[in-house]
C-alpha cells in the first residue's frame, strides 16, 4: 500500500478529512522513525514505543504544519526530540529509583532483526552509540544513518553547522576509540 | 587539520578536490596515517553493514499503523484535563518530596517506605506523561490513572506518613500549592520547580 502522491498532497488530503492519507504518510516514514529511535535508545521496545508516540504527535499537530520546512525534516525533528525526551525520562527514573533500570532488558526479546550475524552487528553498533554523549549521538545518527545534510540537522537541532561538524567529529573519533577497546 | 579530522571529513565527503588528492597520496606513502585510516575504515564498514537489515517479523511495520489506530481510540476514551492534571501532578510531587525529605523516615528500616518504593508506584507511563506534558507535547493526560495507581496501592501507608506532618505545615504547604502553583504558574516557573525536584539529590539527605 504505497502512494505516488507527494507529502504536501497527502497532508492536504488528511487535513480535508481523509484518514487514509495519514496512513500513507505513516507508512512512508515509519521505518525511518523506528531506526532513528532505535539507534538513539539502543533497543527495539523503546523504539517501538517512540514510533507510536511520534505518530500520535504527527496526527495531532499536522494541522499546524506550515510547509516552511520539508515534512521529512519536521517529522525528524519530532522523532529526535521524542527520542531525547525518552532517554531523559529513563535517566530521571534511574535517579529517582536509585537503580539502573535495565538498559537492555533483553535486547533479543521481541526483536525484529533476522539472523545472528546481522543482529550481532546491530547490537555492536548500539553498544558503541550508547557510550557517546546523547547530543553527539543525535548528531551522529542524523548525519551518518539518516543521511541528512548539516543544514537539515541545523534546522532540527537549532545548532550552527560548525558546532554540528564538531559534534560529528568528536562522536566519530570517540566511536573509533571505543571500537578499539571493544575488540 | 589533524589526521583524524581529515579522515572523518574524507568519509563525510567534506574534503575539497585538492585535500582529497593529498589525502589519497598520504595513504600510499605514510604508514602511520594508513594505520589510523584502517581503524576508521573498520568502524565505517561496521556502521555500513549495520544499515543492511532483514526482518524476522515481516508484519512488524505493516502493523504499526493499525496499532496506532487502536491506541488512539483508547486514548480518546479517557477524559483529558491537561492543565488540571499537570497542576495536581506538581502538587502531588511537592507533597511527596516534602514528606520524604522532612519526616526523616527514609531508609531507616522497619516498615517505613523508601523513595525507591514510592517511585515504583509511579508507572513508566506516568513519568513519561509528566515529561511529555512538560515539553508541551502531551495530547491528553489521564490524571485518574495516576492517582489510582498510586493511592490504591498504598493508601494506608501514605495516610500514615501524611499524619506525621504537623498540621500547620501541611496546611501551609497545601495552601501554597493550591493558591500559588496550581493555576497561575507560568511554564517557566513550572519548569524550574520540576527541575529542582528532579535534580534534588536525595542521597545527600539520607543517611544510608
Amino acid at each position: 500500500m504505497t502512494s505516488s502522491k507527494s507529502d504536501s498532497e497527502l497532508v492536504n488530503d488528511f487535513l480535508n478529512g481523509d484518514e487514509k492519507a495519514f496512513n500513507m504518510l505513516a507508512l512512508r516514514y515509519q521505518e525511518k522513525i523506528y531506526w532513528h529511535a532505535r539507534r538513539m535508545t539502543g533497543n527495539h521496545l523503546d523504539a517501538d514505543d517512540i514510533v507510536q508516540q511520534v505518530l500520535l504527535v504527527i496526527y495531532n499537530k499536522l494541522k499546524s504544519f506550515n510547509f516552511q520546512s520539508s515534512l521529512y525534516t519536521w517529522i525528524f525533528k519530532i522523532t529526535s526530540t521524542r527520542s531525547l525526551n525518552f532517554i531523559k525520562s529513563k535517566k530521571i527514573k534511574n535517579i529517582i529509583s536509585f537503580e539502573q533500570t535495565g538498559e537492555l532488558i533483553n535486547s533479543s526479546d521481541n526483536d525484529i532483526i533476522a539472523g545472528i550475524d546481522s543482529r550481532d552487528k546491530i547490537e555492536r553498533v548500539q553498544s558503541l552509540l550508547k557510550n557517546i554523549p546523547t547530543r553527539q549521538r543525535q548528531v551522529f545518527v542524523l548525519r551518518n544513518f539518516d543521511e541528512m545534510s548539516y543544514e537539515e540537522i541545523s534546522k532540527i537541532t537549532g545548532k550552527s553547522i560548525g558546532a554540528l561538524k564538531s559534534s560529528y567529529f568528536h562522536a566519530f573519533n570517540k566511536l573509533k576509540e571505543l571500537m578499539k577497546n571493544y575488540e | 587539520m589533524n589526521d583524524e579530522e581529515r579522515i572523518i571529513r574524507y568519509f563525510d565527503n567534506d574534503l575539497s578536490d585538492i585535500e582529497r588528492s593529498t589525502f589519497e597520496a598520504d595513504l600510499k606513502t605514510n604508514t602511520e596515517f594508513k594505520k589510523l585510516f584502517d581503524e576508521f575504515l573498520g568502524l565505517n564498514n561496521l556502521l555500513g553493514e549495520s544499515k543492511k537489515v532483514e526482518y524476522s517479523d515481516p508484519n512488524y511495520f505493516i502493523n504499526i499503523v493499525p496499532r496506532f489506530r487502536q491506541r488512539k481510540i483508547k486514548v480518546s476514551r479517557y477524559f483529558s484535563i491537561p492543565n488540571l492534571g499537570f497542576a495536581l501532578t506538581i502538587i502531588l510531587l511537592l507533597v511527596m518530596s516534602y514528606i520524604l525529605v522532612s519526616t526523616d523516615l527514609i531508609f531507616n528500616g522497619g516498615n517505613q517506605i523508601t523513595i525507591s518504593e514510592i517511585s515504583e508506584e509511579l508507572a513508566d507511563s506516568d513519568i513519561d506523561e509528566i515529561l511529555r506534558y512538560m515539553d508541551g507535547e502531551n495530547e491528553s493526560y489521564n490524571l485518574d490513572q495516576l492517582t489510582i495507581n498510586y493511592f490504591e496501592n498504598d493508601l494506608n501507608e501514605l495516610d500514615e506518613l501524611i499524619n506525621q506532618i504537623p498540621e500547620t505545615e501541611f496546611n501551609s504547604l497545601a495552601d501554597a500549592a493550591s493558591n500559588d502553583i496550581s493555576f497561575d504558574i507560568s511554564a517557566e516557573e513550572a519548569d524550574k520547580i520540576f527541575e529542582e525536584l528532579i535534580n534534588k539529590n536525595f542521597r545527600n539527605e539520607v543517611k544510608l
